[in-house]
């Protein structure tokens, strides 16, 4: 039977060159969605950004540790080096005079200029104006300065030019082309270290080494980014050894990633709180006393220690413990479900027998707590503070929409209560008060505050003002802040030199070594 | 009556009968048997092995397992069986009306079950959590809404067959209202495959309630379904395997139990297709 | 035409009926303004009242452009193009996969005379269609691909290894198996029932008196008269296989239009949902119109106006 032996041998041998082949240059990323789109400032979707750092720069990044590196601009601008204008209002940034594009163009203050014009374009559908739009004039002083002046002071650009998605796009490329159906969306140009080759759609994403990179070249060879939906998928790539990094994990997977021999869990740093957004407006929640007893009612610091890993310390300030700006003293509430109840019955909610649901003038107090559907995690943590609430009285429901609904949703004010995480930046943008204001949260005197804060120049009192405003959000409960929420990646411990920041986590990739 | 003795000559769906009351008693006295409060977190006691304490075991909340089964059994069953009643209501009215009217009425019911089935009912149901609140209620109106058309179908498909034969057509000759000949002579006639097919169907909705839950559309919590108790523990097959082994084994043994007897019930005389 | 028409609507109504749209799925964002997500809406029509975006796609469509994708930025029709490959693939192997087991299955439990074989026949096709298949499919994942390793952990082929024909079969076994199990015991009932009803046919008699086996008489005689109402179980079971392509398409990592339809609702790119509807309604009128002309050709009673 010579033809089973040929069938045999062809069968070993596609079994065997399907084994993971040892490609010591080759990084591996999984990622658990798809990017939409590589071309910089359409997609906000945080991994769109990690797919794009690979291909394009920005002027300027976040370090590990929170601070400014120039990456595009050769220095940060600063009052000290006269790049920022002591009035505050005019930034200067030098750019890096050697760098080039992917097809050997110099990178210009035209393409910065371009950038901003893209940006703004009111005809584009783009998600992403903050700051850009404040810009007054955007002057290039020569090729490689541009000049940029708003009209007051202004404190947030550095952030938002540091800002994950906030990539120079090369003007000789795009000039005069629709970016809305642009090729380019998918066959990018950009200035980085790596450039992609390869795009299966729904399956993976090849970037290989630009070899005449600008700076200096990137260790590896190639990176590919997978797909990978399914966590069960995951985790056996995970076990099997084929990935060298996975990315966005959900944290009940900490015990999973504890277990391999072969990674390591990295928590990835984050100044996003878990929370639950009241509706301060819903006629149960207005009262500050029953939202302050919301939150004595829960053990935070057992949910941060048996859900999320131990990764985390509960806090009661809006900003988490590692922003600058966080405020460590504000009024705290630890677990303490007697001052609940007590508070309960002082805002009239009674409890008939010592386990029932309580009632004012007949009402039960049950409230329904929004939950985005599809994650095991979320629904953890909901449950656990549904069964704290129970404790005092207090009836939860838990209604899961899908992620497209729940800003709307909340948006509209239907709602009382909803779960999720909203994530602050390094430079804030108070997007969760002075954008979405979901919780309805009404103080004069904390949103003048905050005004102050964005034409403060000098970093210490704006950390004044951001402390204080703090404080009174602590004393109102708009929001309960639950826990910091760290995200979770496990790499390989052969993968040296992955340093996830706030902003992306492969944005020194040209430094990854194997 | 011949039903019923043909299904007790049928090892396999009498076996599937017997398991299936077994499972409806379980679920019944879960108050009764239930040996914890299923909703009883407790953060200190999470994810035990099967013990004395707990027979199968904590969930990743240190919830019993057991008791949460056995309340899930109820919420999955009679999810089962009300969408199961919503699709027979909807299903053979439309059906049936259909079959004995004919003209424009049978036309127009053939487009909506064909456009009904052209829609995946699991995309459907995913998106409705955002227009009505999931509960039993909601969630059974809209799985009703996406699997009645085989049912329609199959009560037409009767309807048609038994008004061509001959005590449909004596009972007209004699003078008999349409509306009695339908209820009386052609609706009973057509009861058997339809019995067959509603049950096939409860066990098909069982499926695509634990795919829902799977996705993590499914009903709200705490009231756990078996899918929503395998959708939470999903992160912790490895570490906890009985987590996964036994919401799963419930709902196999359920539909299994299920479709055996449908089947049985279709070879004991309800047989045509 | 009217049907085609009917369902357009309908699927229009279903996908932008719940709140939210494309531009929503950034709001939550920091670094998003509600402005700028408002700009976006005008700009995508999503303003408008929905009859007039609804008169908008269908008169787009009936040009043949679907509509852009929002979150790909490049016609939709690209987007599911790319896509429907992988799903034929996966939905046609499962339904091989779950004819060749479901025939011998019901050529097994026909030809035995033992209650034993038949039972367990039996038992084991409805133990497939039992099994929810996002479980099952897990499991075969953790115990096939992360503790055994003979299968890959999901994906179409090797990520670095030749695209070979053998390959891509290794990828498919394990989702087509899971996935195909499902439909095992419908086929073997019906080619069971078929293959009963002739057993006592005179012909096979015949034959089995000219010396025949019994299973091989039945072969020859039954099998013939069992295989044209197959298609009839294929009509009913092809629009439940898209919901079922995409828990599976999810758990194995397979590039098809089932787990695009999944990320499209969540994403609610309208174009792309709604064309893997298209395409899934067609799939299915095609079906039931073929099924309905197989009929007419069997059984001249049925007429059709």
């Amino acid at each position: 039977m010579p033809r089973n032996h040929t069938f045999l041998a062809a069968l070993l041998a596609a079994f065997t060159l399907s084994l993971p082949v040892a490609h010591a240059q080759t990084a591996t990323v999984v990622v658990p969605q798809e990017p939409g789109s590589l071309l910089p400032h359409f997609d906000l979707l945080s991994i769109a950004h990690e797919a794009q750092d690979l291909v394009f720069e920005r002027l300027f990044v976040i370090g590990p540790d929170g601070n400014y590196l120039p990456e595009l601009a050769a220095e940060v601008p600063t009052l000290e080096n006269g790049g920022l204008s002591p009035d505050g209002t005019t930034y200067t940034i030098r750019l890096r005079p050697e760098a080039r594009w992917h097809d050997g163009t110099p990178v210009t203050a035209r393409d910065v200029i371009f950038t901003w014009r893209v940006i703004t374009d009111p005809d584009l559908p783009i998600p992403t104006r903050t700051v850009w739009q404040d810009i007054d004039a955007i002057e290039a002083a020569d090729d490689h300065t541009v000049v940029i002046t708003f009209p007051g002071p202004n404190v947030t650009f550095l952030g938002a030019a540091a800002f994950a998605g906030a990539y120079v796009l090369p003007a000789h490329l795009l000039e005069g082309s629709d970016l809305n159906a642009s090729p380019f969306h998918r066959q990018p140009v950009g200035s980085g270290p790596f450039r992609l080759v390869e795009w299966q759609a729904g399956t993976l994403l090849r970037f290989e080494r630009v070899d005449d990179y600008w700076g200096e070249n990137a260790e590896l060879d190639r990176v590919v980014l997978r797909v990978v939906p399914g966590a069960e998928a995951q985790r056996s790539l995970l076990e099997r050894g084929e990935v060298d990094l996975v990315l966005q994990l959900a944290m009940t997977e900490l015990p999973f990633v504890n277990a391999l021999a072969d990674y390591e869990a990295v928590p990835v740093p984050t100044f996003a709180n878990w929370q639950v957004w009241l509706n301060n407006e819903d006629p149960i929640l207005a009262d500050v006393r029953v939202r302050q007893a919301l939150v004595y009612a829960i053990d935070r610091e057992l949910i941060a220690d048996a859900l999320l890993g131990g990764l985390t310390e509960p806090s009661d300030a809006a900003l988490p413990p590692s922003h600058w700006a966080h405020a460590d003293d504000v009024r705290s509430y630890p677990f303490d479900p007697e001052a609940a109840e007590q508070l309960l019955d002082e805002a009239g909610w009674t409890r008939p027998t010592p386990t029932a649901v309580r009632t004012r003038d007949g009402a039960e107090l049950e409230i329904e707590i929004i939950n985005i559907a599809g994650q095991a995690d979320r629904l953890q943590v909901i449950q656990a503070i549904q069964s704290f609430w129970r404790d005092v009285g207090v009836r939860a429901e838990v209604r899961s929409i899908d992620a497209a609904s729940f800003p709307p949703t909340l948006g509209a004010g239907e709602y009382q209560a909803a779960y999720g995480f909203f994530g602050e930046q390094q430079e804030p943008t108070w997007n969760l008060w002075l954008g979405t204001n979901w919780q309805r949260y009404d103080n004069p005197e904390a949103f003048e505050l905050l005004e102050r804060y964005s034409v403060t120049i000098d970093r210490d009192e704006r950390r004044e003002l951001a402390v204080a405003f703090q404080h009174l959000v602590a004393e109102d409960v708009p929001v309960l802040f639950i826990a910091p929420r760290p995200l979770l990646a496990a790499a390989t411990t052969d993968l040296e030199g992955y340093a996830p920041t706030t902003a992306t986590s492969l944005w020194n990739a040209a430094r990854w070594r194997k | 009556m011949t039903a019923v003795r043909g299904l007790l000559r049928r090892p396999l769906g009498a076996a599937g009968l017997v398991v299936l009351v077994l499972l409806a008693l379980a679920s019944l006295a879960a108050p009764a048997i239930a040996p914890y409060d299923p909703t009883a977190v407790n953060l200190r006691a999470m994810q035990q092995p099967p013990g004395p304490e707990h027979l199968l075991g904590t969930d990743d909340l240190g919830r019993d397992v057991l008791s949460r089964l056995l309340y899930a059994g109820r919420v999955s069953l009679s999810l089962a069986a009300l969408v199961t009643g919503f699709a027979v209501l909807i299903g053979c009215g439309l059906g049936a009306l259909a079959g004995f009217h004919g003209r424009w009425i049978d036309r127009l019911v053939s487009l909506a079950a064909d456009s009904m089935l052209s829609v995946p009912a699991l995309g459907l149901a995913m998106v409705a959590g955002a227009i009505v609140r999931p509960n039993v209620l909601t969630l059974s109106v809209v799985l009703a809404l996406v699997t009645w058309p085989d049912l329609a179908r199959i009560t037409r498909a009767q309807i048609l067959t038994l008004r061509e034969r001959t005590y449909a057509e004596a009972a007209q000759a004699l003078g008999n209202a349409p509306g009695r000949i339908l209820f009386r002579h052609l609706l009973p006639n057509a009861l058997a495959p339809l019995v067959v097919a509603a049950t096939l169907l409860s066990a098909n909705v069982l499926l695509i309630e634990s795919a829902l839950s799977f996705l993590g559309y499914g009903m709200r919590p705490p009231t756990p379904s078996w899918g929503g108790m395998l959708f939470e523990a999903q992160a912790f097959y490895r570490q906890s395997p009985w987590l996964a082994v036994v919401p799963g084994l419930a709902i196999t043994l359920t539909v299994m139990a299920i479709n055996l007897l449908g089947d049985a019930l279709r070879d004991a005389g309800g047989g045509q297709r | 035409m009217p049907r085609l028409l009917l369902i357009s609507v309908l699927l229009f109504g279903v996908v932008h009926l719940p709140p939210g749209g494309p531009a929503d799925v950034y709001a939550a964002d920091p670094a998003a303004t509600p402005a700028a997500i408002e700009r976006m809406r005008e700009l995508w029509g999503l303003d408008q009242p929905l009859h007039v975006q609804y008169g908008r796609w269908l008169s787009r469509l009936a040009r043949g452009d679907w509509g852009m994708s929002y979150t790909e930025r490049r016609p939709a029709i690209e987007v599911v193009g790319d896509r429907l490959g992988a799903t034929l693939r996966l939905t046609g192997a499962a339904l091989l996969v779950g004819l060749v087991a479901g025939v011998t299955l019901g050529i097994v439990a026909s030809a035995s005379r033992k209650p034993l074989v038949r039972h367990a026949a039996r038992l084991l096709a409805v133990l497939g269609m039992s099994v929810p298949t996002f479980w099952s499919g897990a499991l075969v994942l953790l115990v096939f691909a992360s503790t055994l390793r003979w299968i890959p952990a999901g994906g179409m082929g090797s990520i670095d290894g030749p695209r070979t024909f053998l390959d891509a079969l290794w990828h498919l076994a394990a989702p087509a198996l899971v996935l195909g199990s499902v439909y095992v015991a419908q086929w073997m009932r019906f080619v069971q029932a078929g293959l009963d009803a002739v057993a006592e046919d005179d012909f096979v008699r015949t034959a089995r008196s000219k010396g025949r086996s019994r299973v091989g008489a039945l072969l020859r005689h039954g099998l013939p008269n069992v295989l044209l109402p197959l298609v009839t179980v294929l009509g009913l079971e092809l629009p439940r296989l898209l919901s079922g392509a995409m828990v599976t398409e999810v758990v194995f990592t397979w590039p098809g239009i089932g787990r695009l339809l999944h990320g499209s609702l969540v994403a609610r790119d309208y174009p792309v949902v709604l064309g893997v509807l298209v395409v899934a309604a067609t799939a299915v009128i095609v079906v039931n119109l073929l099924t309905d002309l197989l009929y007419g050709a069997l059984d001249p009673r049925v007429r059709y106006a």
